[in-house]
């Protein structure tokens, strides 16, 4: 039998690595990769518990935040590609035009 | 298995608005460009219809009920946010062509995305479960961050969306693992059974740290320092009327889901004090955000870049009244509903001013570009020191009774004394850059030649935004009454 | 980092490599092993690479081993919509827009604005390593086999269309949003300003914004 913390770990290990990835990288490609990574982590995190508890919902739930996540980088990737147009660039460092 | 056709009625005015959104994009697509002068009577159509089924649920929801499962509620405290969502909607939509067709950006799909953005308020607002708290997040989000990208050929909307999109998807995303956290600890993700497991569960780590995750993703939302730094450029580069948009409803949706977590789910004294208690945490927001949204907006030139920073200060007085629901209980729920309304009509008004000056060459964003207005536009100058004065929050504007009702709720107990006197301070400080319009526009001599928009629709959103502020201002007391009236299904 | 959560699992390699201190492998944990391994090298590998198909297919790796980890806690359905939806749609969608930016990023780490990040990564490092620490004392809440049914598509279809329908149905007002964001954005080609044609054009050339200062700024 494999416990159950060995994935909510894995799971907490996939979110720190897709936190860095949106922190540390500049190239707005990985970033969205690293978004995608942070939510798997998630899901990992919610099937694992659901199947401590034995509950379907949070499987449902998965299920939901998989469409979402779908949606969400279609959106995202329709952007990037807007702004490629404009920009000729994904590096978000060089966003810089809105004085701070 | 037992589903009732009843229970779409708690659910009237999202479908109301979600079949008024895909008839508009139904219309945009068959009819093109020409029936789209359609396109904003129809969206204030949907609108008013939403803002009557809320009416009627407000007549009949004497108490509170609960539908789809306990996914969704209807009490007074989301018809109230969702009837702001509404106005905010109607407003926006007021504004928008004459805008776009100025800046040469029309599309029909402008008005269902808007429509769907104010569903998924509706929907966040009515949340009484995780699932459906990330769900109307998403569907806000997702249609708010193509709306702020969608003046075609500026690259500051490009770039604003960018930033709002990678900022908001982090946040989502560790909404969601908070959201995952908190159903390890108790095996739900309903928020009133969360709260009858809270004695048990509030001290397991598990739990803080979920709940913690979750109060900062809100934070993102919401805007507040340290988590504000798309906020300014999201705001600047959106086109206007979207800009007044999200500084109002998005972050009243916001402030809705927050505001129902800890008043009822996260209500309990352990959760509430102590080091990771979200009083202590929620305090030291309100004070970051409201003197970096200050100091950020004194040293803009930009009128649309300090209203942005502006609205950064305003949800720092916000988190006032929320760290109060810790000392006074639920109560206090009244003054920041009252708030989210002053603020929503004063808001959406300054920006509807701002975008009403510019033309297509000519944004005239700079306060230099205001010099002298009051010569030669009168009314609109007036609408707009009225609109500095309440953000200001000078009587008898709406916004001075929306910082007094929030500030005498925090005052009742001793405790959040400090809190009040930097909220204070901060107002006063911020009056220097509001009254700084107002003297640009009345003791200045005019500068360049001004073509402003000529549009019915925008006198209209300046006259609501007017009428609002002077109305709830100068009689405040029956908005307050139905405001602490608007009690939470429990 | 993680050291908290990471000093138990190397408890257990070394016990491993010591020999039977008591704790017997059973098939299935080596193989959660080796799958674990194989993911959370994905994960690393997605963000570091600096070309975004090695990163994409980095990236279809972990989704994969996701799919395992899914089916080794019997939600059998959802290891199969990982595989569809992730690894099939979504990763098709980035393979498509990285084919039409189709460049690799100069500098791949940021150096720029490196104080917040560094707090940002210590906050996150932190409450992480804390969560981990303690999903360590999750053990096996409900060490038993869960019934046959669990995880099966009758399953969770009957969550999804009785207690989550509201749900079920307000995801398809997202995913239309989603469509129609896809439409609002591929319509501004037709306004001017850049063409698209002289984008594919010039991609080789350095990105035409000058004003790159290199510090971001984030005192605002």
């Amino acid at each position: 039998m494999i416990p159950i913390h060995w994935f909510l770990e894995l799971a907490a290990v996939l979110f720190v690595v897709g936190s860095l990835g949106v922190i540390l990288r500049r190239n707005a490609l990985i970033m969205l990769m690293g978004i995608e990574l942070q939510l798997n982590a998630a899901n990992l995190t919610l099937v694992a518990f659901s199947r401590a508890y034995h509950d379907a919902h949070a499987q449902a739930f998965a299920f939901i935040v998989i469409a979402v996540a779908a949606a969400e980088a279609a959106v995202g990737l329709a952007i990037l590609v807007g702004i490629f147009r404009n920009r000729r660039s994904v590096n978000v460092d060089e966003l810089t035009i809105m004085k701070h | 298995m037992d589903f009732d056709v009843s229970q779409l009625s708690a659910i009237g005015p999202i479908v109301a608005l979600t079949v008024a959104g895909c008839f508009l994009l139904l219309l945009e697509a068959f009819a093109g460009g020409r029936q789209r002068a359609y396109l904003m009577p129809l969206t204030l159509a949907a609108v008013a219809v939403a803002l009557v089924l809320e009416a009627g649920q407000w007549r009949d929801a004497q108490l509170a009920t609960s539908a789809f499962h306990g996914l969704l509620a209807v009490d007074r405290f989301s018809i109230l946010l969702s009837s702001v969502f509404l106005v905010g909607c109607g407003m926006t939509a007021l504004l928008a062509p004459a805008y776009m067709k100025e800046h040469e950006f029309e599309f029909g799909e402008f008005y269902a995305l808007l429509i769907f953005a104010t569903a998924g308020m509706i929907i966040l607002a009515q949340a009484t479960d995780f699932v459906t708290i990330f769900l109307g997040i998403e569907t806000m989000s997702i249609a708010v961050y193509v709306l702020t990208g969608s003046w075609r050929n500026s690259a500051k909307s490009a770039e604003g969306a960018m930033k709002y999109f990678m900022v908001g998807a982090f946040a989502t995303s560790v909404l969601l693992y908070g959201i995952a956290l908190i159903y390890g600890a108790t095996g739900t993700t309903a928020l009133a059974e969360i709260a009858r497991q809270a004695p048990r569960v509030s001290q397991a780590p598990l739990f803080i740290v979920g709940f913690l995750l979750v109060i900062v993703a809100l934070g993102f939302k919401i805007a507040a320092v340290p988590f504000h730094m798309w906020a300014p450029d999201a705001y600047e580069g959106a086109p206007t009327p979207v800009t007044a948009f999200m500084a109002t409803t998005v972050k009243a949706a916001g402030f809705a889901t927050l505001i129902r977590l800890v008043a009822t789910t996260f209500s309990r004294t352990e959760l509430a004090y102590g080091s990771s208690g979200w009083a202590s945490i929620l305090s030291w927001l309100a004070v970051l955000t409201m003197t970096l949204g200050n100091l950020g907006a004194l040293r803009q030139d930009n009128v649309k870049r300090m209203l942005a920073y502006s609205s950064i200060a305003h949800a720092g007085y916000l988190l006032v009244g929320v760290v109060a629901i810790a000392v006074v209980g639920a109560d206090a729920r009244g003054p920041l509903i009252y708030y989210l309304v002053a603020y929503t009509f004063t808001t959406i008004g300054a920006f509807g001013v701002v975008a009403w000056i510019g033309n297509k060459n000519d944004e005239r964003v700079m306060i230099d570009d205001w010099a002298g207005l009051a010569s030669r536009h009168p009314a609109q100058a007036l609408a707009m020191t009225l609109f500095m004065l309440s953000l200001g929050g000078f009587p008898p504007t709406a916004g001075f009774f929306g910082k007094f009702y929030v500030f005498r709720a925090a005052l009742e107990k001793p405790t959040l004394i400090w809190l009040v006197v930097v909220a204070v301070l901060n107002s006063v400080i911020s009056v220097y850059y509001y009254l700084r319009v107002v003297t640009a526009m009345y003791f200045r001599e005019p500068g360049r030649e001004l073509r402003p928009l000529r549009s019915n629709g925008v006198t209209a959103a300046l006259l609501i935004a007017a009428f609002g502020v002077l109305a709830i201002g100068i009689l405040p007391s029956w908005l307050i009454d139905a405001a602490n009236a608007a009690l939470f299904l429990q | 980092m993680l050291w908290q959560s990471v000093q138990p699992m190397g408890r257990v390699t070394a016990q491993l490599a010591t020999g039977d201190q008591g704790m017997q492998w059973s098939g299935p944990q080596i193989w959660w092993w080796i799958i674990a391994v194989f993911t959370v090298g994905g994960a690393i590998s997605t963000v570091t690479r600096r070309n975004n198909i090695a990163a994409v297919m980095s990236l279809v790796a972990t989704f994969f081993g996701l799919a395992a980890m899914y089916a080794m806690l019997s939600a059998h359905f959802l290891a199969a919509l990982q595989v569809l939806v992730y690894a099939g749609a979504i990763m098709t969608l980035f393979v498509f827009v990285i084919m039409v930016l189709n460049r690799d990023e100069a500098e791949p780490w940021a150096w720029s604005g490196i104080f917040t990040k560094i707090v940002g990564v210590f906050a996150l490092v932190y409450l992480v390593t804390k969560v981990g620490y303690h999903l360590f004392g999750v053990a096996a809440a409900h060490p038993e086999t869960p019934p046959a049914e669990f995880g099966t598509v009758a399953q969770v279809g009957e969550v999804l269309f009785t207690d989550y329908l509201f749900v079920f149905e307000a995801v398809s007002v997202l995913l239309l949003i989603a469509v129609v964001a896809a439409v609002v954005v591929a319509r501004q080609r037709g306004g001017g300003g850049t063409d698209d044609d002289d984008a594919s054009a010039d991609i080789t050339t350095t990105p035409a914004v000058g004003h790159s200062t290199g510090h971001e700024d984030h005192h605002s």
